[in-house]
């Protein structure tokens, strides 16, 4: 009982404005802990899907690690998908960041990584018992100290990781959120705001299991709040704001509600019929609209695409919110 | 009188000046004259009335050497107090 308090105390203290992850939660502290006894934190991985919050937690992990003097140590964040070769990192960003200086460093969209950078980082993230690794290259030597620089990836793709070097990572795997999650995220970025009951579940129903999506909403709910000169959001006030800025029933987009037209029309159909019907590549429905109506069980591939009951409710109530529109 | 004439031995009439170090003095406009085969060397044509010509090929090398220069690493650094 003590423990779990104690453990509980300590995600709050490391993550105090963070909701949801508890099982990234308990990882990440446990390597604080660590931390804070050794100075070494393991070469981590962060793998989740877009919008639920590596970067978040990674910023919020770094804010954690203190220099040699106790000051807050720097970080690093960089695009992957912008470096082109190892000449460029080497000349660009570690000579005048990353050298001699305490500084954490994510790589973001790690999947990215161009492939004489990941060779290069086989060699220095291949330690055994020091805390330092000189690497070679192009004639010059380039020492890494990692009691001084602390090294975290980020990536939505971890398939795509050379995978030698992901065997070098210590992966974290990010989990979806709650409803209820996803709810108090709302509320925590609308600090100013109360919400009855039924608004703050239809809120969080309409964000896409998405936290990056909650705190956009949470904008827009704060700007809705401004303009009508008060501090209370009801669920007429979300009815308000669908009809105003054409928020769809579970927060589907316009694409997925036609391909639920589509399918309500069809009865069911080959991905090839639906891709001449919608106007988009196969490939593009695949990735970025039918991953969200399977999650919520609004259509099934049985072989063939077909539409579910639940399915066919929400398309009548997008169809029913956007004819109001009219 | 001594009977040794001309260069010494090891003499060499040229010297390496760094290209920014000579454009630092002379400026991008400055005239510097080359041998004629060095140019020629380097893929240039030279006309009979003397007339340079820069051949597509360096051209299309200038620019991508241009786009190289250009790519940045995209980062942002956070101090935490």
């Amino acid at each position: 009982m003590s423990t779990n308090l104690h453990t509980l105390n300590r995600h709050k203290r490391y993550f105090p404005e963070l909701i949801g992850q508890l099982a990234v939660k308990k990882k990440l502290s446990f390597y604080l802990d660590a931390f804070e006894a050794t100075r070494l934190s393991p070469f981590l991985c962060l793998v989740g899907a877009k919008g639920l919050g590596k970067t978040e937690f990674a910023k919020a992990y770094a804010k954690n690690l203190h220099n040699d003097d106790g000051n807050g140590r720097a970080f690093l964040e960089l695009n992957c998908s912008t470096i082109k070769n190892n000449e460029q990192f080497f000349e660009q960003i570690f000579m005048p960041i990353i050298h001699d200086n305490e500084v954490t460093i994510l790589f973001d969209e790690a999947h990215a990584l161009p492939k004489d950078l990941t060779m290069a980082f086989l060699t220095i993230f291949n330690t055994e018992k020091n805390h330092t690794k000189n690497f070679e290259w192009d004639g010059m030597n380039f020492e890494f100290d990692f009691k001084r620089q602390t090294f975290i990836f980020a990536t939505t793709e971890s398939d795509k990781i050379f995978p030698p070097l992901k065997d070098r990572l210590t992966t974290i795997d990010f989990e979806p959120y709650s409803r209820d999650e996803l709810a108090e995220i709302v509320k925590l970025c609308t600090p100013n705001i109360t919400f009855t009951d039924g608004a703050l579940e239809k809120v969080a129903k309409s964000v896409r299991n998405n936290p990056r999506n909650a705190v956009m909403r949470s904008k827009e709910i704060v700007l809705f709040c401004a303009s009508k000169n008060t501090t209370e959001f009801t669920e007429e006030s979300f009815d308000e704001l669908s009809d105003a800025i054409g928020i769809l029933p579970y927060g589907i987009s316009y694409t997925e509600r036609q391909i639920l037209d589509v399918l309500k029309e069809c009865g069911s159909c080959s991905l090839t019929t639906l891709s001449a019907k919608i106007g988009l590549s196969a490939s593009a429905l695949r990735r970025d609209h039918e991953m969200y109506l399977l999650n919520k069980n609004l259509m099934e591939i049985d072989g063939k695409r077909k539409i579910t009951a639940q399915g066919i409710k929400v398309s009548d109530l997008a169809n029913a919110t956007l004819a109001s529109e009219g | 009188m001594s009977n040794k004439r001309g260069r010494k031995k090891g003499y060499c009439p040229y010297v390496d000046i760094t290209y920014e170090s000579l454009g630092d003095y002379l400026g991008k406009k400055g005239l510097v004259r080359v041998s004629r085969s060095w140019l020629e060397g380097l893929g240039y044509e030279i006309s009979e009335l003397n007339q340079i010509v820069v051949p597509e090929v360096i051209l299309t090398e200038k620019e991508s050497n241009k786009v190289e220069e250009e790519s940045k690493i995209e980062y942002k650094l956070t101090h935490f107090e």
